[in-house]
C-alpha cells in the first residue's frame, strides 16, 4: 500500500510529506516534477492561475494535468523501483508513492477523497495557501485518514467529530476557552454498520432538501450558434438535517428516463435493481446521493437555451511592403470581438410542474461569459449593452457578467464589444487565434431529462420532516468556439 | 502574557515563520510551560520545523515529556513526532514504552487504539518486543475500533518481525477476525492477511467455504475500501465449479453500481475471472452478465481524468478478452476536446479495438476530426489509427484510404508523414490494389523529413517500381544523401534499389552498383553491410534466385500492434484493477517483496538432500498450524507415479516418463527424460500446459537439464506448477473431471515441439491444511447428500499396506489426514478409519476406509460436494494405498 504521500505546490515545492512505512526520499518528487515539466513543455506552456476561471476551465487552459501520466514508474530510486500515482487538484499535485502491487483506482479515489476533505475543511479552492494556513489540520487529517498506508476514516461526518474544521467559532473558542480542535471521544459512527452516518444526531427542525442538478457540457459553434456536441450528466445533491436514523424512500415518476447510475454507498442497490426506487439511510449534512446519465433519447433532446454569436476581426498591420511601412510609424495590429446573446424562446427544457414566475417565460440566471483573449493583446477597451465586465490584465481574461435574462422579444438582446490593440508579433505570418468563450448559466426549475420525484417518504422515525425537491439545469463546461 | 499574540494569529502559517536565533531554546522553554495551549503550540512548531526539514531531534526528551497528558491533541502530535524520529533515536524511544503500555489499557478506546497504532509505526526492534502483549490484548478488545486498528498492526509487525507474528499466533487470530461480527474488522483483517500473503509469498489467506460466506456477508456492510480488499481476495479464490462461481458472481454484481471506481473495477475482475469457470453450456447466464458489465464500465468514463486513464487501460484488456461487452458502446470512447492527452491516446486504442463494419463510417468521421487538433502526438496517432482501421477491415479499406488522401491534401507536414507510414502498411496488407494513389504520394516526396516516413516511401517506390515511370530517378535523388540518412532509410534504399534493378535492369545498372558500394564499403553499420553483401552475391551468382528472394510474396500483415498474447491476456484479466493491468505486464514483472522461502524452479531439482534439510527446519511453514506435522523423522514422502507418456517416435528421439507429486507444498510435474536418438544433447526444454480441470500452469516455462542429457543418456527434470483460475478448462456440468493434463514441450536444442498427456493424480493437489476438527468432520459428513457418496474396494494389497498405523502415517505424507478410527460394532476384527483431504483449490473430500484383519483389501467410501472430482479422489486413494 501507500508508502508515502507528498503534496506539491504548483511550482513543484514539497508542501506536505507524510511517510507511513519508512521514509521515502524527496528525490522521488524531483523525478516526478522533471517528468511533469518535460511533458508540459511538450504539450504547451504553463501559465498563471486566475480566479476568473473555474477549476475545470483552468485545467483546460493550463495543461499540467494533461501531461503527467497518473501512474508513473520511478525505475531506480533510492528504494528500488517504486510507483507514483498522482492527481492534480487546485494546482496542487498529490503524490502517493507505492513500493509494490496495489489497486491504482483505490489510490486515485483515495487521493481525491483527501483533496475533497481539504475543500470541505478549508473551503474551495484548497490551494497552496489553504494548505499552508492549515498545515497542522492537514497533518491531523492525514493521520486520521491513513493508517500504515491504508485508508482509515474517510467519512466526512466521522472525521469532523474527531477533528473540528477550522471555523471562526472554533478559533474564538480556542482563544477564549483554550479548547483544542481535537475531540477526545471516539466518534460513534466510525465503527457502526452505517459508517457514513453519525450517531445521536438531533435537530429541532427536521428537514431534507434535494436538488436534481443536470449539467450540460457543450460545444457551440461561434459563428452559426449551432450545437456541435453536448453531453448531459445528472446528479442528486442532498442536504439532510434529520434526527436519529431516518430511513428514506425516494421514488421517481418515470425512472426509465435515466440510463446509468452510480450511488452513494448508503443506497441499497438491490432494491433499485428490483423496484427502481432509491432506499437509503442518509448521511448527515451535504452529500451526493446519486449520479446518473440520461437515456439516449433525452440526451439528444437538448438544445441551447441561449443564442450566442461571436465575431472576431483582425486588422493586421500591413508588413507586406517594406518600403512603405518603414517610412511611416509601424502600424499597430488591432482586433475586434463582438458577442451577442439572447434567450431563446423555444427551449427543449422540461419545466417542473409547479408554477413558474412569469408564466411560460424562460428565465436564465447567473449568466456570464468568460473570454480568454489572445496573449498578444496589449490594451483592451470594452463596451456592453447590459451587465458589467471585469478584466484580468495579467491573464488576459475578460469576464462579462449579465445576471438574470428572460426571454421577451428583442429588448433582451445583449451585446459585448471589445476593441483590442495587439502587440507587434515577431513571426508575422502566424494567425492570431480567435478566442473561444466559456458560457455560464443556470435555469432553475427545469431539466433536460424531465426526471421528477413522485415521492419521498420516511420511516424509522416518528417526526414529519420538511421536504424540498427541485430541478436545476446549469452549464458545465460550455464552450463557444470557432471551428 | 507574551504568547497571546501568537495564538490569536489567524492561521498555521505562523508556525513556519519562526526563524529567530536561539529558536530551539525558546521552543524548549515553551514545551515545559505549564499552560496547555502553549505546550500544544510549541509541539506544533516543532512539527512544523520537522516538516520543512529542520533537525529538531535535540528536543526529543522535551517533546516526549509532553506525552504524559490527558489531552488527545497533544498526545497525537507527540506520537507524530515520535514516529518520525524513532529510527534515529531508538534508545530514547524506549522511554516512551511505558506510556504506550499504559495507554493501551486506557478506558478510552480511542487512546487504546492510538497507542497500539503508534507502537506499530515505530519500527524499532526493541519496541516490537513490548508491542506483542498490548497487541494480543487489542486483537480481542471489546471495542471494534480497537480490534480493527489492531488487525492492521499485525501487518505492521509482520513487516518488521515476521517470526514474532508466527510465534505469537497472530496469524490465527487474524483468521478468527474474519468471522468478527463487525464488517470493518473483517475488512481490515482481510487487508492485513492479503498484505502478509503478498509479502511472504505464501497463501496465508486461505478461503474455505465458511470464510467465503463471511466475506460475502461483510462485503455488503463494510466501507468502500474494505470492499476493495474483500473483492481482491475473492478474485484470488478459485471456485470449485461453475455453480459456486455463479453463486458468488450473483453476490458481487450489486457492487458494479458503487460510486467508488475501485470497487467497481475489482468487482469486474471477480466476475470476469469467474466467468471463465461457468463453461460454455451456460451461455445464457454469460450473455446476461455481459450486458450487466457494460453500463458500469461506461460510467467510469465520467470520472476524474486520472481514474479514466486507469479504467481505459483495463477496458483495453477487457475488450480484447470479451469484445461483446462493449461492442455497441464505441461512441463513449470518442474523445472529448477537453480530455487530457493521455486519456485521448487510450481512447484511440480502444476505438481501434471496437471498430467494425457497422460503425466504421462514424469512426472515420471522428478520426478525421481528431487529425485537425493541435496536439501533434494525438494527431499522429489518429492518422495512424485510420490506417489501422484499413488493415483491420478489408471492406472499409477504400474509405480509409480516401480519408488519408484528403489528409495528405492538407499539406500539414506531420500529417503527411504519418499518412505515408500507414499507407505503406495498407499496401502490405492489400498488395496491388490501391497503386492508383502512388502518384499523390510522390507529389509529397519533398516534405518527408522523418526517417520512418522516408523509409516507408522508399519501400513503396521499390515495391511498385514498375508502375512508377521515374522510380529510378526518385531513388537517385535519395541516393545523393545516402550517407546522412538514418540506418532504417539506408536499408530501405538498398532493398528498393535492388528491387528496381531486378524489375528494370537496363537503366539501373549503375545505380545498383553505387548502392552496393556504399553499403558494403563506405558504411560501418553491420546490418547494412551484411544485407549489401547478400544482395551482391545473390545478384552476381543467380539473378533468378535473387528475384525469388527479393520480390517474393510477403506474409500478410494484421493489425496486431498492441494486441496481447492470449496467455498473457488471460493472466492479466485476473490482474484487472492492479498496476500490472495498467502496464499490461505480467504480475511477476513487478516489484514484490518476497521472503526467501519460495525459491524458483531450476536448481531445486538437483539436490534432493537439500530439501530434506530444509524440511527439518520446520518453522518455515506458516500454514502447518497446531503441530500436526511434528516430524519424528518417519514422515512418508510420496513418490510421483511415473508413466511413459511419449516415445521416441513422436518426439524426435526423446522418451519421457512423467508424473505429479507434491513436495513441500509445491505441486511438481516430474519427468524422467531419456535421450534415445536425438542428435543434440538435451540441455533445456520449454513447457506449456493446455487448460485443464485443475487450473495447473507452470510457474516458469523454462526447464534446465543440468547436466545436459547426451544422446543415449538419461536424466530427470521437474517443473513447479501453480494453480490459477484462468487455466481452468470449462467443465460441462454433470460430467466427471478430465484427469488428463495436456503438455507441450519444446526441445530448445533442436526446436522440436512434441505433445503428450499425463494423467493427474489428485493427491498432488492435497493441501497441507486439509485436516479438520473431529466435530467439523462429523458435521460435514452428515451435511453431504448420500447421493454424493462413492464406494469401491481395493484388493490384492501387500500385507504391510493394510496395517492401519502405517497407512495413517503414509497418508499423512500425502496430506491426507487421519481423523478417527473405531472398531465396527458386531463385526469382529473390522475397523473403520476416517480421513479428510482438502485440495489447494478448496475441494474437500472425506473418506471412510474399512479394514478387516487378515484380509488384504480395503473398502473405500468417499464423500464430497464436488462430485465431478470424486472418481479422481478415489483413484488417488487407491494408488496411495498401493504405494
Amino acid at each position: 500500500m501507500i508508502q508515502s504521500i507528498f503534496i506539491l505546490s504548483p511550482t513543484g515545492e514539497v508542501l506536505i510529506e507524510r511517510h507511513f512505512r519508512g521514509v521515502t526520499s524527496r528525490s522521488v518528487c524531483d523525478y516526478f516534477w522533471d517528468q511533469a515539466s518535460v511533458s508540459v513543455n511538450h504539450h504547451g506552456g504553463l501559465s498563471t492561475t486566475t480566479s476568473l476561471l473555474t477549476n475545470e476551465e483552468q485545467q483546460l487552459l493550463l495543461p499540467l494535468h494533461e501531461s503527467v501520466l497518473p501512474v508513473m514508474e520511478v525505475p531506480e530510486s533510492d528504494h528500488g523501483t517504486v510507483y507514483i500515482i498522482s492527481i492534480l487538484r487546485d494546482g496542487l499535485s498529490y503524490l502517493a508513492v507505492l513500493p509494490s502491487e496495489v489497486s491504482p483506482l483505490m489510490i486515485l479515489e483515495f487521493l481525491h477523497r483527501i483533496a475533497d476533505m481539504f475543500v470541505d475543511y478549508f473551503g474551495s479552492p484548497a490551494d497552496e495557501s489553504a494548505i499552508k494556513d492549515n498545515f497542522s489540520t492537514v497533518y491531523q487529517l492525514l493521520e486520521e485518514m491513513v493508517d500504515y498506508g491504508w485508508p482509515l476514516t474517510t467519512e466526512p461526518n466521522a472525521l469532523k467529530q474527531m477533528i473540528r474544521p477550522p471555523s471562526v467559532m472554533a478559533k474564538l473558542q480556542s482563544v477564549v476557552f483554550s479548547n483544542t480542535s481535537v475531540s477526545g471521544e471516539l466518534p460513534r459512527g466510525t465503527i457502526s454498520n452505517i459508517p457514513w452516518r453519525a450517531a445521536g444526531v438531533s435537530y429541532s427542525q427536521n428537514e431534507i432538501y434535494m436538488d436534481i442538478v443536470e449539467e450540460v457540457d457543450a460545444i457551440v459553434d461561434a459563428v452559426s450558434g449551432s450545437l456541435v456536441s453536448s453531453d448531459v450528466s445528472g446528479s442528486i445533491q442532498c442536504q439532510s438535517h434529520l434526527s436519529g436514523i431516518p430511513d428514506l424512500l425516494l421514488t421517481f415518476n418515470d425512472p426509465s428516463l435515466i440510463d446509468d447510475w452510480a450511488f452513494h454507498p448508503c443506497v441499497r442497490y438491490g432494491r433499485f435493481e428490483r423496484e427502481q426506487v432509491v432506499s437509503f439511510v442518509p448521511p448527515d449534512g451535504n452529500f451526493q446521493l446519486m449520479k446518473y446519465s440520461l437515456n439516449a433519447d433525452r440526451r439528444a433532446n437538448f438544445s441551447p437555451p441561449l443564442d450566442c454569436h461571436s465575431q472576431w476581426h483582425v486588422n493586421k498591420a500591413d508588413l507586406g511592403f517594406a518600403g512603405e511601412s518603414s517610412a511611416k510609424q509601424p502600424a499597430e495590429s488591432s482586433a475586434k470581438l463582438t458577442v451577442q446573446m439572447q434567450v431563446k424562446s423555444l427551449s427543449s427544457l422540461i419545466k417542473s410542474a409547479t408554477r413558474t414566475v412569469g408564466g411560460m417565460k424562460t428565465v436564465v440566471e447567473n449568466v456570464s461569459v468568460t473570454i480568454p483573449l489572445p496573449k498578444l493583446v496589449g490594451t483592451a477597451k470594452f463596451q456592453v449593452s447590459m451587465g458589467s465586465v471585469v478584466y484580468d490584465e495579467g491573464g488576459k481574461i475578460a469576464k462579462w457578467t449579465l445576471g438574470k435574462m428572460a426571454d421577451g422579444g428583442n429588448t433582451t438582446r445583449a451585446q459585448f464589444t471589445a476593441d483590442l490593440k495587439l502587440n507587434p508579433q515577431k513571426t508575422g505570418d502566424e494567425d492570431i487565434q480567435s478566442p473561444n468563450l466559456f458560457l455560464h448559466w443556470k435555469i432553475p426549475l427545469a431539466s433536460v431529462s424531465g426526471l421528477s420525484v413522485s415521492g419521498l417518504s420516511l420511516s424509522g422515525e416518528a417526526y414529519r420532516p420538511y421536504k424540498g425537491v427541485r430541478n436545476i439545469t446549469k452549464s458545465g463546461l460550455y464552450q463557444v468556439r470557432y471551428s | 502574557m507574551p504568547k497571546g499574540k501568537d495564538s490569536s494569529n489567524a492561521n498555521d502559517s505562523r508556525f513556519f515563520t519562526t526563524q529567530k536565533k536561539g529558536e530551539l531554546h525558546e521552543l524548549r522553554m515553551e514545551l515545559h510551560a505549564t499552560e496547555k495551549q502553549v505546550k500544544v503550540d510549541a509541539v506544533k512548531k516543532v512539527i512544523a520545523s520537522m516538516t520543512v526539514g529542520k533537525d529538531v531531534s535535540s528536543l526529543f526528551t522535551d517533546v516526549l515529556n509532553c506525552v504524559q497528558t490527558g489531552n488527545i491533541e497533544l498526545k497525537k502530535l507527540v506520537y507524530l513526532y515520535l514516529i518520525n524520529y524513532a529510527k534515529t533515536q531508538p534508545e530514547l524511544t524506549l522511554l516512551a514504552v511505558n506510556t504506550f503500555v499504559k495507554d493501551s489499557n486506557d478506558p478510552n478506546p480511542l487512546i487504546r487504539a492510538l497507542a497500539v497504532r503508534t507502537m506499530g509505526c515505530i519500527r524499532v526492534d526493541r519496541i516490537t518486543e513490548y508491542l506483542c502483549e498490548p497487541l494480543g490484548r487489542a486483537l480481542r478488545d471489546e471495542d471494534p475500533y480497537v480490534r480493527k486498528t489492531a488487525a492492521v498492526c499485525v501487518a505492521k509487525l509482520y513487516d518488521i518481525a515476521p517470526d514474532l507474528v508466527a510465534e505469537r499466533g497472530f496469524l490465527e487470530t487474524l483468521h478468527d477476525l474474519i468471522s468478527d461480527s463487525n464488517p470493518s474488522v473483517v475488512a481490515n483483517a482481510v487487508a492485513a492477511l492479503s498484505e502478509i500473503a503478498e509479502a511472504s509469498g505464501k497463501d496465508v489467506m486461505k478461503i474455505s467455504a465458511a470464510v467465503l460466506q463471511k466475506l460475502l456477508a461483510a462485503l455488503n456492510e463494510c466501507t468502500e475500501w474494505g470492499q476493495v480488499f474483500i473483492l481482491d481476495s475473492l478474485a484470488k479464490y478459485t471456485p470449485a465449479d461453475g455453480r459456486e462461481a455463479e453463486g458468488i458472481i450473483e453476490r458481487v454484481t450489486p457492487r458494479l453500481q458503487h460510486a467508488n471506481s475501485a470497487v467497481v473495477m475489482s468487482a469486474v475482475k471477480v466476475i470476469l475471472s469467474y466467468m471463465e469457470l461457468m463453461g460454455s453450456s451456460n451461455s445464457d447466464a454469460i450473455r446476461a452478465l455481459t450486458r450487466k458489465l457494460a453500463p458500469p464500465l461506461v460510467t467510469l468514463l465520467n470520472s476524474e481524468p486520472e481514474i479514466q486513464y486507469v479504467a481505459l487501460r483495463n477496458i483495453n484488456l477487457i475488450v480484447q478478452k470479451r469484445p461483446h461487452i462493449l461492442e455497441n458502446e464505441i461512441k463513449v470512447f470518442f474523445c472529448k476536446y477537453n480530455d487530457p492527452i493521455y486519456v485521448k491516446m487510450e481512447k484511440l486504442e480502444i476505438i481501434i479495438k471496437l471498430v467494425s463494419e457497422k460503425n466504421i463510417d462514424q469512426v472515420l468521421l471522428e478520426l478525421k476530426e481528431y487529425s485537425t487538433e493541435v496536439d501533434v502526438d494525438f494527431v499522429r496517432k489518429a492518422v495512424s489509427a485510420i490506417g489501422r482501421c484499413a488493415v483491420k477491415l478489408e471492406r472499409a479499406a477504400e474509405r480509409c484510404i480516401g480519408v488519408l488522401l484528403e489528409l495528405i491534401q492538407t499539406k500539414v507536414n506531420y500529417v503527411v508523414q504519418e499518412s505515408v507510414i500507414v499507407i505503406k502498411d495498407i499496401f502490405r496488407r492489400y498488395p496491388n490494389r490501391y497503386e492508383s494513389i502512388i502518384a499523390t504520394l510522390c507529389d509529397n516526396l519533398d516534405t518527408l523529413d522523418e526517417p520512418l516516413a522516408r523509409a516507408s516511401m522508399i519501400w513503396i517506390i521499390g515495391e511498385y517500381a514498375e508502375r512508377i515511370d521515374n522510380a529510378d530517378e526518385l531513388l537517385d535523388t535519395f541516393l545523393e544523401t545516402f550517407e546522412e540518412e538514418d540506418p532504417a532509410v539506408q536499408l530501405q534504399l538498398l532493398t528498393a534499389t535492388v528491387k528496381c534493378f531486378l524489375k528494370n535492369p537496363e537503366d539501373t545498372q549503375d545505380m545498383v552498383q553505387r548502392v552496393l558500394d556504399l553499403a558494403t564499403e563506405e558504411s560501418d553499420n553491420p546490418d547494412l553491410r551484411d544485407r549489401g553483401f547478400i544482395y551482391w552475391r545473390l545478384l552476381s551468382t543467380d539473378p533468378e534466385a535473387a528475384k525469388m528472394v527479393v520480390l517474393g510474396d510477403k506474409p500478410v500483415i494484421e493489425d496486431d500492434i498492441f494486441k496481447l498474447d492470449p496467455s498473457l491476456l488471460n493472466s492479466l484479466i485476473g490482474q484487472i484493477a492492479t498496476l500490472s493491468s495498467v502496464y499490461h505486464k505480467p504480475p511477476d514483472a513487478f516489484v514484490v517483496r518476497r521472503a526467501a522461502g519460495t525459491g524458483l524452479g531450476g536448481d531445486e531439482d538437483d539436490d534432493e538432500d537439500d530439501y530434506e534439510a530444509e524440511n527439518d527446519v520446520g518453522g518455515e511453514d506458516l500454514l502447518d498450524i497446531g503441530g500436526m506435522g511434528i516430524s519424528d523423522g518417519g514422515l512418508y514422502e510420496p513418490k510421483a507415479p511415473m508413466n511413459k507418456v511419449v516415445g521416441p517416435e513422436k518426439s524426435n528421439g526423446i522418451e519421457v516418463h512423467a508424473g505429479f507429486r507434491q513436495l513441500n507444498g509445491t505441486i511438481r510435474l516430474e519427468m524422467d527424460i531419456q535421450n534415445i536418438s536425438s542428435q543434440a544433447s538435451v540441455h533445456g526444454l520449454a513447457i506449456q500446459l493446455n487448460k485443464n480441470s485443475f487450473g495447473l500452469s507452470p510457474a516458469s516455462q523454462q526447464i534446465v537439464c543440468n547436466p545436459p542429457i547426451p544422446t543415449g543418456g538419461s536424466g530427470s527434470a521437474a517443473v513447479e506448477l501453480v494453480v490459477t483460475p484462468s487455466m481452468l478448462a470449462p467443465m460441462p456440468p454433470g460430467q466427471p473431471a478430465n484427469p488428463q493434463v495436456q503438455v507441450a514441450i519444446k526441445n530448445m536444442a533442436t526446436g522440436n515441439v512434441f505433445y503428450f498427456a499425463v494423467i493427474f493424480n489428485l493427491d498432488a493437489l492435497f493441501s497441507q491444511d486439509g485436516t479438520m476438527e473431529r466435530s467439523a468432520f462429523i458435521e460435514t459428513w452428515k451435511s453431504i447428500d448420500d447421493r454424493n457418496e462413492l464406494y469401491g474396494t481395493v484388493s490384492d494389497l501387500p500385507p504391510s499396506n493394510v496395517d492401519i498405523e502405517s497407512v495413517i502415517n503414509k497418508f499423512k505424507g500425502y496430506n491426507c489426514f487421519f481423523i478417527a478410527r473405531r472398531p465396527v460394532p458386531n463385526a469382529e476384527g473390522q475397523e473403520v478409519v476416517y480421513f479428510s483431504m482438502r485440495t489447494v483449490t478448496n475441494m474437500e473430500f472425506l473418506a471412510e476406509l474399512t479394514f478387516k484383519q487378515g484380509v488384504n483389501a480395503t473398502k473405500i467410501c468417499l464423500k464430497t460436494e464436488k462430485a465431478a472430482y470424486a472418481p479422481l479422489a478415489k483413484a488417488a486413494l487407491e494408488s496411495m494405498l498401493r504405494a
